[in-house]
């Protein structure tokens, strides 16, 4: 019998969290480490193979199809699969891991604070330096579908993938675009966020992936974990599509 | 490998194959019409420099185009379309007059549920001159125009001098006009900006402490408070801004018969030869639009005296080629009638803007265009 495959964030407190919730939802998750491997598995079953992976590689597994269920956040799924909406399906917020993605410039340009602001700067900033105004982030897709919803033109992205916040400091970029969940990283990097709303709200989810066939085995094994999660068939009825059943 | 022979994909490329020789043919005729007009034909490189494309047309173009990353980490673009390549190969040689030609592929990428194509034909003519740009326009336009010919073709034309020019004599700030200008390419946010500056009140509540700072002379100190200073925007600039944002504040925003009137260039639409006509309502603006308006004329009689039958064409004001930035004068959009589902078979227009910043602030007027072959082949039944 094929196994459901679910993945879980593999280290840290999105990890603790995870089995905490899970946990609530009646299913124990027992994690052990031999040597430098984790692995996990839900006590009394043994028809789903629980996996752990790094958060920012799950959006790619679900995508592959390699795992059916995953726990990750919503910003690394949005930024990593940008048609995530055709082979995904968020099936249940999990209320944890919240930050936002925000646009921060530093504090002392007081005379930016919307969204149109930063457009006119950044136009004034081309014409004077030669150059776009440079912004860091790891979030590529997800600030240039923003910028251009907003109609912002004249920028350039640079790739940070660590300590974003001091980018501005080094001369590497004059604004930032990061996940940020108190803002208190922000403000002793003498940053502010712009704008009325964030690029994006993020939090922990749990995704189901439907880019492969899922026989009805498995899915019964699905309907199983969603009673468990007092979760209504709703979400999980597009996998009785004949385009997806193989029952 | 007999299996390889087998292979039922191999056949389907033989067809293709076929369908291939049809459209080289195609392109060849095209060539040859570009030849006669004096076009020096050029082979451009398929991949280009990342950061000349990006500094051009912004990130977005990231967005539209394929770009290759190699093991070294040096960055390239998969041509998005042959104007920036021509455009620096035309600067380096310091001719002053040039007539190009050229054909190949261009990639674009689609949006995932799309089903354009990410790979097509351009055969193109570009032109450098020194001529008047409206005599420039006209005999480009011809030269598209008997290109097709024996293709029954709904052509619109446009001209981004008309609203540019309007924008320049409304009674607003220079940082609000700089703003409308910078935005002529994206409909969407120009529209926006200008209900704003209509309405006045772009400037928010967080703006008041601001304000207070520089009318008491203390806008130093303000920004000093919120510091510290870093990177390269300068206390001055901001000052500078901050002012200029209270001048506008103080100044009445853009009045609401203004607006009607931007609207209704932005949906004026008649056959070409009428345009001139119904141009003349907004003269009172300013003398730029006259001046627009002339150029509009003298291009439509330079058109008739080189043969083209201006009385099927059609004036569409706010056309623009929204994909790309820098057509900021004459555009022309040409597609087969009756075949909606086909995309436009030809294309062009004027990009001094383009040449002005690759040219670094030269001046190099240039005007030209492409066809797409390969609608030309479907529609000789070939594809």
């Amino acid at each position: 019998m094929e196994k459901l495959k679910l993945a879980i964030p593999s280290k840290g407190r999105l990890m603790d969290l995870t089995i905490d919730w899970f946990a609530r939802q009646g299913i124990e998750i027992n994690t052990s480490k031999i040597s430098r491997e984790y692995s996990a598995k839900i006590s009394g079953t043994t028809n789903i193979e629980i996996l752990l992976i790094s958060a920012s590689e799950i959006p790619k597994e679900l995508a592959t199809g390699r795992i059916d269920l995953g726990v990750t956040g919503q910003d690394l799924v949005r930024e990593k699969i940008p048609s995530w909406r055709e082979i995904l399906i968020e099936l249940k917020l999990l209320n944890f891991g919240k930050a936002d993605l925000v646009l921060a410039v530093p504090n002392f340009w007081v005379d930016v604070d919307s969204i149109d602001d930063f457009d006119a700067v950044a136009i004034n900033f081309r014409r004077k330096n030669g150059f776009r105004l440079r912004i860091a982030t790891k979030y590529h897709n997800l600030m240039r579908s923003y910028l251009r919803r907003m109609g912002v033109a004249d920028y350039q992205l640079i790739d940070s993938q660590g300590a974003t916040e001091g980018a501005i400091h080094s001369d590497r970029a004059d604004a930032i675009a990061d996940i940020t969940s108190s803002g208190k990283t922000l403000e002793a990097n003498h940053l502010k966020v712009i704008g009325e709303e964030p690029v994006l709200r993020s939090q922990a989810t749990l995704y189901l992936s439907h880019v492969t066939k899922w026989p009805l085995s498995k899915y019964q094994t699905l309907k199983q974990l969603t009673g468990m999660m007092s979760m209504n068939d709703e979400k999980i009825r597009v996998l009785q599509d004949t385009k997806f059943r193989e029952f | 490998m007999s299996s390889k022979v087998r292979n039922p994909d191999l056949q389907l490329d033989f067809y293709n194959n076929i369908g291939q020789v049809k459209l080289r043919e195609k392109i060849a005729a095209l060539l040859r019409v570009f030849e006669e007009a004096g076009a020096l034909e050029l082979h451009l490189p398929a991949l280009l420099d990342s950061n000349v494309l990006i500094d051009l047309y912004g990130e977005d173009i990231r967005n539209r185009a394929y770009t290759a990353t190699d093991t070294f980490g040096s960055k390239k673009i998969l041509r998005p379309d042959f104007t920036v390549p021509i455009v620096q190969l035309h600067i380096a040689t310091k001719k002053k007059e040039a007539k190009y030609s050229y054909s190949g592929s261009v990639w674009r990428s689609q949006p995932h549920e799309s089903k354009k194509p990410s790979e097509y034909h351009q055969v193109g003519f570009e032109y450098f001159h020194e001529i008047e740009a409206w005599k420039a326009d006209a005999q480009v336009f011809e030269l598209f125009y008997r290109s097709l010919k024996g293709i029954e073709l709904h052509t619109d034309l446009g001209d981004m001098g008309i609203i540019r020019a309007i924008v320049k004599c409304l009674d607003i700030s220079d940082t609000k006009r700089r703003l409308l200008l910078r935005h002529l390419w994206r409909p969407a946010r120009f529209k926006q900006l200008l209900s704003q500056l209509s309405t006045g009140d772009s400037i928010t509540d967080p703006k008041a402490m601001l304000f207070r700072a520089v009318a008491n002379e203390k806008a130093e100190d303000y920004i000093k408070e919120n510091g510290p200073i870093m990177g390269k925007r300068s206390i001055d600039e901001i000052i500078a801004r901050s002012k200029d944002l209270m001048r506008a504040e103080s100044k009445k925003p853009i009045s609401k018969s203004a607006v009607l009137l931007i609207e209704k260039i932005q949906t004026l639409q008649s056959s070409l030869v009428d345009a001139p006509k119904n141009l003349t309502e907004f003269f009172h603006l300013g003398s730029e639009i006259v001046e627009v308006c002339d150029n509009l004329a003298r291009r439509i009689q330079s058109m008739t005296e080189l043969g083209v039958n201006v009385n099927e064409l059609n004036f569409v004001a706010n056309l623009t080629r929204t994909s790309l930035e820098y057509y900021d004068g004459f555009i022309f959009i040409s597609s087969v009638k009756g075949a909606s589902f086909l995309p436009p078979v030809a294309q062009g227009g004027r990009y001094d803007a383009l040449t002005s910043i690759l040219g670094k602030g030269k001046k190099i007027p240039a005007v030209g265009g492409i066809i797409r072959p390969e609608i030309l082949s479907f529609l000789n039944g070939d594809a």
